[in-house]
């Protein structure tokens, strides 16, 4: 018996096969325009512990114990960043020993030591009897060498002066109200170095030291009255006793200051939809976007000029007693075309840095940036483009390109094996990643020695907005250094760029050791034309010349450190 | 046209030497193209330069700036003047109007005596010795080059051959 299906039934049947089909076209349309986005995977390199000891004559003594318990508590005030200091002794001196202070006992070890630095860490809980103990067996060791000259012991007062920490300024015959200099645990920029005393500072450290005639003690530098490091002459030693935390002073203001759970994100987020950290997000402070001083770099300049009796003379660079200039174009997918200005700075017999998003690109742009002189390094996009696995018309997942493969295609892509170690990079759009230390791990773990992506970016915004352009190991939020140095840039020519950006910069730029470093992008001609970018693109090079700066590339500062033998975190100055 | 931006590397030195042959030679009008979006598609900073450059070296070379509107605008005053002449073996008489200054005969030398110049009509106001007359050369031979006030004036050539011994 056969049994029709009634026409009525056929329909409704009909009917939701065609909303079916297009339901799915729907869905795959909608997906096809707005992808799942999933992020790449990214092997992280977390911060680890570094002790060095090369027999120098500075000493940094930490306690990695206390550091990687603080860095449990996941709080910024409740970490322990005194590996900040690596980065003021990298800048001063480069040669200098980082010693944990359970290894501190034989006395053979304290014999040749010039400079004693006692960070936060190592005194953490230290009781008087201690410190006595540990000061007499300093003076000990520089009696047994009596050739040298005084011997400095940096203390550096744990961060709550409470009745038992005290101890560091009582020994010193000093009473202190420890209620006063608790508000010193929330480090801020001091007024000294904001206002315009700061040029004079790094001249006249003097101007800073107020001698009290009653105490035994002298002042040498106050903040906002206050005085937080103090001087005093007994066995044989000169003592400095620091009341102030320089290590999460120099993470703070190097490394931006994030909330105290380290998560920008979300409040970065809120204020600008769904976009990840800018470089600028992590800078708390917004008047110093516009300044061209660089402020923390002095800050170190002069405290090392303080704690040493002299202001190091230690260039990077040994041409040049001032520093150095690097010109770098972010090649923004541009392709082959952007080999333009690298061959133009071979005309003016000039050099630049070319970062390359392997996108657009070809072996044949590669080659004209190279034999042109210049260099190239990465310019890591996880923005604008993406992996669109599946059919034509049903790609419904857009995958980030990771860093290492984005490395490896612009390996690929160099014309030969010599030019293929990549150890640069800027992000594209300085795009950071969850947390403000997350993307310097991944960039770490993909093997980037050098990465360029702190610097202004924003209409008009410009300047030295870390306080720094010397390279600086950042420090991970487990209190520890990362293997990879962070070189902020001063500004960006599609910013607002104006002439007298170069003005400041150049007559500012007396420093030993800064770097002064900018970016003019490839294809900016293309998209906002302005003479004045042509104008200023070709002056840069002019005033570094004035300045008797030399033109170096990125690679040249890391060739520098490892050939005057910088004291670093394993691997950053490996060959790769 | 005479050139674009983009073609046979239009540097400085060639841009000189088509300015200079055209001031020495040619007389014409010289038109140059820069696009405005050429960095967006083909980056060049001695097209840059050229584009800079090219002001100063065609006024160095004795040429003069026009906008396109301002060239019309002298077609259009030469279109407006009247020229005319008469021949015979003694000389070339030219009786010329214009309704604007600046505009310039071009007469070959060969055969002709620089002229002598009149207003063409009695009590007309034109002084005739606001008239310019020096020589140019257009592709190796010698021109008159007549340049103009506004009104009327009556050019008369003598013929070499007219005078005895004659070179000028
Ligand atoms: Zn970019």
């Amino acid at each position: 018996m056969r049994i029709n299906s009634a026409p009525s039934l056929r329909l409704a049947k009909l009917i939701l096969l065609l909303a079916l089909i297009l339901v799915a076209v729907a869905i795959t349309n909608y997906f096809s325009f707005y992808p799942i986005h999933r992020a790449a995977d990214e092997p992280e390199v977390f911060g680890e512990v570094f002790l060095a000891n090369s027999s120098y004559p500075i000493a940094l003594v930490v306690d990695t114990s206390v550091i990687r318990q603080s860095g449990k508590s996941g709080k910024f005030s409740k970490t322990d960043w005194s590996y900040g200091w690596i980065n003021l002794l990298l800048q001063e001196s480069r040669q200098y020993d980082v010693i944990d202070i359970s290894e501190l006992n034989s006395e053979e070890n304290h014999a040749f030591r010039s400079i004693w630095i006692f960070t936060r860490s190592a005194l953490a809980g230290s009781a008087s009897d201690e410190l006595s103990a540990l000061l007499d067996s300093l003076a000990k060791g520089a009696r047994a060498n009596q050739s040298r000259e005084e011997v400095v012991v940096y203390l550096e007062a744990p961060d709550t002066l409470s009745a038992k920490n005290l101890t560091v300024m009582s020994l010193l015959g000093e009473k202190v109200e420890s209620t006063k200099y608790s508000q010193l645990t929330q480090i801020q920029l001091p007024s000294e170095f904001t206002g315009p005393t700061v040029p004079e500072f790094r001249f006249e450290c003097d101007g800073l030291v107020a001698s009290d005639a009653k105490s035994r003690l002298v002042t040498l530098i106050s903040f906002d009255s206050l005085p937080v490091l103090r001087e005093e002459r007994r066995l044989g030693l000169r003592i400095l006793v620091a009341t102030f935390d320089f290590g999460q002073m120099a993470v703070t203001i190097q490394q931006g200051k994030p909330n105290d759970d380290f998560s920008v994100t979300a409040k970065i987020k809120k204020r600008t939809g769904l976009l990840p950290i800018v470089s600028s997000d992590l800078c708390a402070d917004s008047s110093y976007y516009f300044g061209f001083t660089p402020f923390f770099d002095l800050f170190e300049h002069g405290l090392f000029a303080l704690i040493s009796g002299q202001v190091s003379n230690a260039p990077l660079f040994e041409s040049s007693p001032k520093g150095a200039f690097i010109m770098s174009h972010d090649e923004e997918g541009m392709g082959d075309k952007s080999a333009w200005m690298a061959r133009q700075e071979q005309i003016w017999g000039v050099t630049s840095a070319t970062l390359v998003t392997p996108a657009a690109i070809t072996e044949k742009g590669l080659s004209e940036i190279i034999s042109a002189g210049g260099e190239v390094g990465l310019h890591i996009d996880q923005y604008s483009y993406f992996k669109r696995p599946g059919l034509p018309g049903l790609r419904p997942v857009k995958i980030e390109y990771s860093i290492i493969e984005q490395k490896k295609s612009l390996q690929a892509l160099m014309p030969s094996p010599k030019d293929s170690k990549i150890s640069i990079n800027r992000n594209h759009w300085l795009l950071w990643s969850e947390n403000y230390t997350g993307m310097l791990r991944k960039l770490a773990g993909a093997g980037v020695r050098l990465d360029l992506s702190y610097g202004p970016i924003g209409q008009g915004i410009a300047g030295y907005l870390f306080g720094t352009c010397f390279p600086f190991v950042p420090i991970d939020t487990n209190g520890f250094p990362l293997p990879i140095l962070e070189l902020p840039f001063l500004f960006q020519d599609d910013e607002d760029f104006a002439s007298e950006y170069l003005d400041s910069i150049f007559d500012t730029t007396t420093f030993q050791s800064e770097i002064v470093n900018v970016v003019f992008h490839n294809n900016t001609m293309g998209h906002s034309p302005d003479t004045l970018l042509m104008w200023g693109w070709r002056e840069s090079f002019q005033r570094a010349k004035d300045a008797n700066l030399p033109i170096v590339h990125y690679t040249d500062v890391i060739e520098a450190l490892r050939k005057q033998d910088a004291t670093m975190p394993t691997g950053i100055l490996n060959e790769k | 046209m005479t050139w674009t931006e983009n073609f046979a590397s239009a540097d400085s030195v060639w841009i000189k030497r088509i300015l200079a042959d055209n001031a020495e030679q040619f007389h014409g009008v010289i038109v140059a193209l820069y696009h405005n979006n050429t960095f967006a598609w083909a980056p060049d900073y001695s097209v840059y330069t050229s584009w800079q450059k090219s002001y100063d070296l065609a006024l160095a070379s004795g040429h003069t700036m026009f906008t396109a509107s301002q060239l019309e605008n002298f077609l259009q005053a030469r279109e407006e003047s009247e020229l005319t002449w008469e021949s015979d073996s003694e000389g070339v008489e030219v009786y010329c109007q214009t309704t604007t200054a600046g505009l310039a005969l071009i007469v070959p030398q060969e055969n002709l005596y620089r002229p002598t110049v009149s207003t063409h009509d009695a009590g007309a106001s034109e002084n005739p010795n606001a008239v310019q007359i020096d020589t140019v050369r257009i592709l190796g031979s010698p021109y008159w080059r007549i340049v103009l006030p506004q009104g009327k004036f009556l050019l008369s050539f003598e013929r070499l051959t007219n005078r005895q011994g004659g070179i000028q």
